[in-house]
C-alpha cells in the first residue's frame, strides 16, 4: 500500500517548461491527472483549477508573486492543498507560504520521491479528511432529523446549540436564543433550582438519566421531558459543557394519566358500589319511618306538606346513588340482534310520561335498510335512555328530536351509525370537551354520570360516542354490527 | 284490591318488621308472623301454612332463599323476596325457586301493593296450569287402565273392542260407580288369578 495513492487532479504552476513537462512526466507516471500553466494569469482562468485537489506553485512567477498567487488560489480553488515550490536560498519565503496557508514545499531541483512522499501525505490527510466530514455529516442528520431534543449548553448554562425538533417543540429559533441562559428562557419558574443544580452534577460528572421535566414553550404551554444528560469535553478532556437529550414525554405523560385516572375511578366505583349496597338499608329504614310518621299525620295537612318534601329527597337521594351504582357496576354485555330505530321508539314511548303536558316529538329519519345490530339491550336502552332525557331536560317546548341512522364502517367492520340532534341550545365548546367526563354536569340535579355511562356502554360495544356541532346538541353514536373477535382490541 | 291475606314476613332489621307489619294491614292483610330470621319463618309456615311469605334474602341463621325453599317444600306458597341486594345471579336462582317477585330496598306502600297483585294473580295461574297438568296426569294415567280392562275383557269374554267398552259402561251404570273404578276392580281382579 506504501507506494500507492488514490490518483490526485494536480495542477502545476511553473514557467520554466522544462521543469513543468518534468513534473507532469512525474505525476503523470503516477497515474495523476495533471492540468498546468506558465503564468499566474492562466492558471487563474484555466477550467480545470476549481476542480483541483493539489497545487503546485512556484515560488517566482513572472507576472506575480506567490504571496499574492496563494489567497486567489485559495478563493477559486478552496478544496486545494497548495504546494510551494522554491529554490534552496529562498526557505524565509517557504515559511512565508506555509504561514500563509501553504500545505508543504519543495525544493528545486525537484526530488521525484519528496514529491511523492509529499503527495502521499496530501492525500492520506483528504482521505481522513473526507471520512471525518461524511462521519459529521451523518452526525449533522441525526441530530437534525431526531425526534428527540439534542441540546448543548456551556459550562455556565448557557445555550450553545440545539436541533431542530426542539426547535419546532418550542416555538423558539436556535439564532433567536443562541448564547440565551437555558435555564431562565426554557424553564417554568419553579423548577430553575433544582434543575439547575441537577445540571451542575452533571458538570461534575454525573449523568441525568431519565429525569422529567417541562420545558415552557414560546407560546406558554409546558411540555414534559425525559432527560439524558452527560457532560461534553474537548480534545484535551476538558469539560465544555452539557450534552442532553432529551424525550417529548407528553403523550406517555397522558396515557399514564388516563390509565390513572381510570384506576382512581376503579377504585371509587368500588367504594360507590358498596357505599350505594349498604345505603339501601339505611334508606329502606327511613323510607320506612317516613311512611309511618306520614300515616300518623293523615290529618295534619300543614305537616304532610314536611313529609312530601322528605319523600321527595329521600327519591332524589335514592335516584342519585342508583345512578352511581349503574356507572360503577361492571358491564356484562349480552348481545343480541336489537332493532336500534324500535329500540329507541321504545325509550321514546316509556319517556312519554315524563313529556306529558309538553310538546315534545322524535323524528325518526331514513328507517330503511338494516337497522339491526348485536348489542345489550339492555345498555342501549340505557345510552338512548340519558340523551334522550338529557334533550328533554335541555330543550324548550316545541322539542323536536332528529334521529338519523346511517350503515358505515368502524375499524374496518360494519357498523351503524345513529345520529341524535334536538333543537335545544346545544353544546358550548366547554361542554362538548368535557361532556362525557364523570360527574360532568350542567344540570342543577344529576350525578353528571349519564353521558360517562352513555360512553362506557358504547365503549364496551367497541364502538364511539361523539359530540357534534350543531345549533341543538347533537350526539353520534357508532356501533359495530357484529361483536369483535375474540382478543381483537378496541379503542 | 286483593283480597286479604294472611302474609308471614321475614327481615332481620326490626323497623322492616314493623313497617312491614303496619303496612301490609294498611292495605287490608294479616301479617301472621313476623320473624327475624329463615328459620323462625320456616317454623312458623310449619305450623301454619300462610297465604303469602315476604322475606328479606340476608338474614342471621337461615337466608330467605333457603327458607322459601324448605316452606315449598311443605306447599306450594307464593313468595315475594325483598333485598337489599341487586345481584343477577340471586334473582337467577330466585326465579328457579319459584320466586314471584324480586323487590330491591328500599321499597314503598305501593311496591308492596303491586307486587303482592302480581304475585298471587302469577300464583292462581300457577295453580291452575299445575291444576290442569295433574288433572291430564290423571286422565291419562285412568285411560290406561280402563284400556287394560277393556283387553282383560276382549280375552276372557271373547268380546270385541267396542262390546267390551260398552261393557264397562254399562257395569259403571249398573253399579252406579265411576268407568275407572270398574276398570281397576277388572285389572286387580285379573292379577288375583294370576293370569
Amino acid at each position: 500500500m506504501e507506494g500507492v495513492i488514490e490518483p490526485l487532479r494536480v495542477f502545476v504552476i511553473e514557467d520554466d517548461p522544462d521543469a513543468c513537462d518534468n513534473l507532469r512526466d512525474i505525476l503523470e507516471l503516477d497515474a495523476h491527472h495533471v492540468a498546468a500553466a506558465h503564468t499566474a494569469g492562466t492558471a487563474l482562468s484555466h477550467p480545470e483549477l476549481p476542480q483541483t485537489s493539489v497545487v503546485l506553485l512556484d515560488w517566482k512567477l513572472p507576472d506575480a508573486t506567490a504571496k499574492d498567487l496563494l489567497p486567489q488560489l485559495q478563493q477559486m480553488a478552496p478544496a486545494a492543498e497548495i504546494l510551494v515550490v522554491t529554490g534552496h536560498a529562498d526557505l524565509d519565503s517557504a515559511v512565508a507560504a506555509l504561514r500563509l496557508g501553504a500545505a508543504d514545499y519543495l525544493l528545486k531541483p525537484i526530488n521525484p520521491d519528496a514529491l511523492r512522499a509529499s503527495l502521499r501525505r496530501i492525500a492520506r490527510h483528504r482521505h481522513a479528511e473526507a471520512l471525518l466530514r461524511q462521519e459529521r455529516e451523518f452526525a449533522q442528520t441525526v441530530i437534525e432529523t431526531a425526534q428527540s431534543v439534542v441540546l448543548v449548553l456551556d459550562t455556565r448554562g448557557r445555550i450553545v446549540q440545539f436541533n431542530p425538533f426542539l426547535e419546532k417543540l418550542s416555538g423558539y429559533p436556535l439564532v433567536e436564543v443562541t448564547g440565551e441562559d437555558w435555564f431562565e428562557t426554557f424553564l417554568p419558574e419553579r423548577d430553575r433550582v433544582w434543575i439547575r443544580q441537577l445540571f451542575m452534577e452533571v458538570l461534575e460528572g454525573r449523568p441525568v438519566r431519565g429525569t422529567v421535566n417541562p420545558i415552557r414553550t414560546r407560546a406558554g404551554r409546558e411540555r414534559p421531558i425525559a432527560w439524558w444528560a452527560t457532560t461534553l469535553k474537548n480534545s484535551r478532556r476538558e469539560t465544555m459543557g452539557v450534552l442532553a437529550i432529551g424525550h417529548d414525554v407528553t403523550d406517555l405523560q397522558e396515557a399514564q394519566q388516563r390509565v390513572l385516572q381510570a384506576e382512581r375511578l376503579a377504585a371509587i366505583g368500588k367504594a360507590m358500589t358498596g357505599l350505594a349496597h349498604e345505603s339501601r338499608n339505611a334508606l329502606q329504614r327511613s323510607q320506612a319511618g317516613l311512611e309511618m310518621l306520614t300515616r300518623r299525620l293523615a290529618d295534619r295537612a300543614d305537616l304532610l306538606e314536611l313529609t312530601g318534601r322528605i319523600q321527595k329527597a329521600q327519591d332524589d337521594l335514592h335516584q342519585l346513588y342508583e345512578e352511581v351504582r349503574e356507572y360503577a357496576a361492571p358491564i356484562r354485555l349480552q348481545r343480541q340482534p336489537v332493532h336500534l330505530a324500535n329500540l329507541l321508539q321504545e325509550v321514546w314511548d316509556d319517556l312519554a310520561a315524563k313529556t306529558q303536558g309538553r310538546q315534545a316529538r322524535l323524528h325518526q329519519n331514513n328507517r330503511t335498510g338494516d337497522l339491526t345490530a348485536s348489542v345489550d339491550r339492555f345498555g342501549m336502552r340505557q345510552v338512548f335512555r340519558n340523551i334522550l332525557e338529557n334533550s328533554l331536560a335541555a330543550c324548550a317546548d316545541p322539542v323536536e328530536i332528529d334521529a338519523d341512522f346511517v350503515p358505515c364502517q368502524w375499524e374496518g367492520r360494519p357498523a351503524l351509525r345513529i345520529t341524535l340532534r334536538d333543537n335545544g341550545p346545544g353544546l358550548s365548546p366547554a361542554v362538548r370537551e368535557r361532556i362525557f367526563e364523570e360527574f360532568f354536569t350542567t344540570k342543577t340535579h344529576g350525578t353528571g354520570l349519564g353521558m360517562a355511562i352513555c360512553r362506557r356502554i358504547v365503549d364496551t360495544h367497541g364502538g364511539r360516542i361523539e359530540v357534534g356541532t350543531d345549533p341543538g346538541a347533537v350526539i353520534c353514536i357508532t356501533l359495530p354490527r357484529e361483536a369483535p373477535a375474540l382478543g381483537e382490541k378496541h379503542e | 284490591m286483593t283480597k286479604a291475606l294472611r302474609i308471614a314476613v321475614a327481615d332481620d332489621e326490626p323497623e322492616m318488621q314493623e313497617y312491614l307489619q303496619e303496612t301490609l294491614s294498611v292495605l287490608g292483610h294479616e301479617v301472621t308472623c313476623a320473624a327475624a330470621t329463615g328459620r323462625e319463618l320456616l317454623e312458623h309456615c310449619r305450623q301454619s301454612l300462610p297465604d303469602l311469605v315476604i322475606t328479606d334474602i340476608k338474614m342471621p341463621d337461615m337466608d330467605g332463599l333457603e327458607a322459601a325453599t324448605e316452606i315449598r317444600a311443605l306447599q306450594p306458597v307464593p313468595v315475594i323476596l325483598v333485598s337489599a341486594y341487586h345481584d343477577p345471579e340471586l334473582i337467577d336462582r330466585a326465579l328457579k325457586d319459584h320466586v314471584l317477585a324480586y323487590l330491591i330496598k328500599p321499597i314503598k306502600q305501593a311496591d308492596l301493593e303491586t307486587a303482592i297483585a302480581l304475585a298471587m294473580r302469577r300464583f292462581k295461574e300457577f295453580r291452575a296450569l299445575q291444576q290442569q297438568a295433574d288433572d291430564l296426569r290423571q286422565a291419562l294415567e285412568d285411560r290406561k287402565f280402563v284400556e287394560r280392562a277393556k283387553g282383560i275383557l276382549m280375552k276372557r269374554s271373547g268380546l270385541d273392542e267396542p262390546s267390551a267398552f260398552r261393557r264397562l259402561q254399562q257395569l259403571a251404570s249398573e253399579k252406579n260407580t265411576k268407568m275407572i273404578e270398574i276398570a281397576q276392580a277388572i285389572v286387580t281382579a285379573e292379577e288375583a288369578f294370576g293370569a
